[in-house]
């Protein structure tokens, strides 16, 4: 196969040009290109405007610290979703992220507590998280089952492994440069910007063009889309798969890094707020559940919007009730609206 | 209630009832006693903490013949209808002694029930609205009282405060915002700017607080209500946001509060050990006693909760404690000073000839 061969619908673009495509003087023409361009520039719509509503309503939110602090958390939140994303858009999804994230808190922490080298400590991480990645996908692929139940039975044996290793009477340490990282006066070099909204920008960029112009990232989208279709067009499915899977695995470490970092103690329970948040920055950046549609770019939107929105309840006063309550209801708003359009399989 | 207890009791009321012991024609079994465990979250540190005390210390009954060596542990993971099928599956399996954290007042009574009619003696860690079960714990009301009252005295009764509250809908906490909330009264110089739930989690607290700091960069904070095992997450928060710390009072009694006390005498106003270890071992003391023959006369065991002072907190804090240590500090200080409190609330039956401590 070429590097050309699979390509799949992508990303809004798409669907404006289809709704453009329909006949010239149409009544309904000019109302699906303008609701098709409005709804795909929502979430670039929003992540402004949730920010200027917090500056007009938060006395003096329009300062360096605030802005650290929420991109701060938003890179927590867009570094665990990076995997998360590629998983939705190959048609799966990866339940097993909190409770990666948990056993990497607690490998950091406890082997640094035992002098072990830090180098070594990010190898062993990384190896795990590919093992991870690949049972959860190589599991999917040879019990012909969703990923929704092999990734929830990995969350599973990976939650037992960490309460078993952790075992309520643990102690941990983690260097003074991981806190910094993700403190709001930590610095990056000479840059005053902690590093995890560095490694997230970088990260960002990475994995917007390793979705959009590599082979394997077109065939992402190819599964995702149609995965009968894929298979027949020779896309690499279980390898698609495991790299996915092996990614978001390795992803969920990396914030369980950081997160030892943040609250310098071994939990393994750190990971469990990213359960729902994760999809829920997947879904409001308008990736669609469905898989073959999205895309990294509009989940970084969703992570801002997440924090931003989040930031803004809790500072005009809202508990965190209402804070899941507005959460569900911008979730239930943009999915209907992205909801609308059909499954990318439906449209070949 | 023993004279000498009362003072324990003094809040109770407010949160759940007592009733007369209903074990008084137990019969202890013989032969190795098998112990079990229900429990409603083993991802809860404080959780995971009780069952390594509940292991040590049945090893070491078991060493001398006096346990099953197999400590069965079930986990319904936030689920009461699980936990309550759970505690149905121990009591019918042959469990002499049930070890039970619950969080739910009601949801266990027809199974305490059940357990009466098995001979099966279940121990709560938790409070309860019901009778057939013995309970053995402390005035969380008190407790939390406490625990404001030399907050807002540290700060001279003036300033901000944060209130981080534990896991909405659980009884303890709602029971410790009442308290801090009543703690709080007649002084107007004292403000609460902020309050919202950490779910007494360290990370979640420290994410919650973080959040609180970015929508309020005007607004200083002085002090900090800490409804359980969040005070330090907060100040961690504060730190790395660049804020300078607030005054608080520590309740968990684990490592990382040590050394917070530790390194920063001056911010903590009042602390105490409310560790897993020793409410593990004051449950073990009860068991002990009954399966021993002897019986209280309620169903509840209320114990006040240790705590290091400034002439003690040698004993508790050791040099390699850091504010990242997950770890509790050892119970033994607080374990002879437990047993000495419960033996007023029994008669009858044999002596104990030794009770056996967690490591």
């Amino acid at each position: 196969m070429t590097d050309s061969t699979p390509v799949a619908a992508t990303d809004g673009p798409s669907e404006t040009s289809r709704a453009a495509r329909q006949p010239a003087g149409a009544p309904n023409n000019l109302t699906a290109v303008v609701a098709a361009n409005f709804t795909s520039a929502l979430p670039y719509i929003l992540v402004p405007v949730l920010f200027i509503l917090s500056v007009i309503f938060i006395p003096g939110y329009f300062s360096k610290s605030s802005i650290i602090s929420l991109l701060i958390l938003s890179s927590l939140l867009g570094l665990s979703s990076l995997g998360q994303t590629m998983t939705i858009v190959a048609g799966g999804i990866d339940l097993s992220i909190p409770a990666v994230i948990g056993l990497s808190d607690i490998i950091v922490t406890q082997l640094y507590y035992q002098h072990w080298s830090l180098p070594l400590i990010f190898l062993a991480i990384a190896a795990l998280a590919i093992l991870i990645g690949t049972i959860s996908a190589v599991a999917s692929v040879l019990l012909r089952v969703h990923s929704l139940i092999t990734t929830f039975g990995m969350s599973l044996i990976v939650s037992g492994v960490a309460l078993e290793w952790s075992n309520g009477a643990t102690s941990g340490l983690v260097p003074g440069w991981l806190t910094s990282s993700v403190s709001v006066i930590g610095k990056t070099g000479p840059i005053p910007i902690p590093a995890i909204i560095i490694v997230w920008a970088v990260g960002s960029v990475l994995a917007v063009l390793f979705m959009n112009r590599t082979r394997i990232g077109r065939e992402t989208y190819a599964l995702g889309a149609n995965a009968v279709a894929a298979r027949l067009a020779t896309v690499r499915s279980t390898w698609v798969q495991v790299v996915v899977f092996s990614v978001s695995a390795l992803c969920a470490a990396m914030v369980g890094i950081f997160l030892a970092g943040y609250s310098g103690i071994p939990d393994p329970t750190v990971g469990e707020p990213y359960f729902f948040q994760t999809i829920t920055a997947v879904v409001i950046g308008g990736t669609s559940l469905l898989g073959g549609r999205g895309g990294y770019l509009r989940t970084v939107l969703g992570a801002l919007i997440v924090a931003e929105l989040t930031t803004l309840l809790v500072g005009v006063g809202f508990n965190a009730s209402f804070q899941e309550l507005a959460l569900g209801i911008l979730v239930i708003l943009l999915t209907s609206s992205y909801g609308r359009e059909l499954k990318v399989a439906a449209k070949i | 209630m023993p004279a000498g207890a009362q003072a324990n009791y003094a809040n109770y009321q407010l949160y759940a009832k007592l009733y007369p012991n209903a074990y008084q024609n137990f019969t202890p079994p013989t032969g190795p006693v098998k112990y079990c465990e229900s429990t409603f979250y083993l991802g809860n540190t404080y959780q995971q903490g009780e069952i390594t005390a509940f292991k040590q210390m049945i090893a070491k009954l078991a060493k001398d013949g006096k346990a099953e060596s197999n400590f069965i542990v079930q986990n319904s993971n936030n689920s009461v209808a699980t936990q309550v099928s759970q505690l149905q599956s121990e009591i019918q399996s042959g469990c002499d002694v049930i070890f039970l954290n619950n969080n739910s007042t009601t949801a266990f009574c027809d199974q305490y029930t059940n357990a009466i009619k098995k001979n099966v003696l279940v121990i709560s860690l938790d409070p309860s609205y019901c009778n057939n079960a013995i309970t053995v714990s402390f005035d969380v009301y008190e407790n939390s009282y406490q625990l404001a009252a030399n907050l807002y005295k540290g700060m001279n009764y003036q300033g901000n405060l944060l209130e981080i509250t534990g896991i909405p809908g659980v009884a303890d906490a709602a029971t410790a915002t009442a308290a801090a909330t009543a703690a709080m009264k007649g002084h107007p110089g004292l403000k609460v700017v902020g309050s919202y739930t950490g779910q007494w989690t360290a990370s979640v607290a420290q994410t919650a607080t973080a959040q609180w700091i970015a929508s309020h960069p005007g607004i200083k904070v002085d002090g900090i209500i800490d409804e359980g095992a969040m005070g330090v997450a907060a100040e961690t928060a504060l730190q790395q946001a660049g804020r300078p710390l607030a005054k608080v009072s520590l309740q968990e009694g684990d490592c990382q509060e040590l050394a917070f006390q530790k390194q920063n005498p001056s911010l903590v106003t009042y602390m105490t050990d409310q560790a897993p270890a020793p409410g593990a071992y004051a449950s073990m003391n009860v068991a002990l006693r009954i399966l021993a023959g002897q019986q209280p006369a309620l169903d509840t065991i209320l114990y006040p909760i240790p705590g290091p002072t400034a002439a003690t907190f040698n004993q508790w804090y050791t040099s390699d404690m850091t504010v990242s240590s997950a770890c509790f500090a050892s119970p033994k200080p607080a374990l002879p000073a437990i047993t000495s409190y419960l033996g007023q609330f029994f008669t009858g039956g044999t002596q104990v000839a030794s009770f056996p401590e967690p490591s």
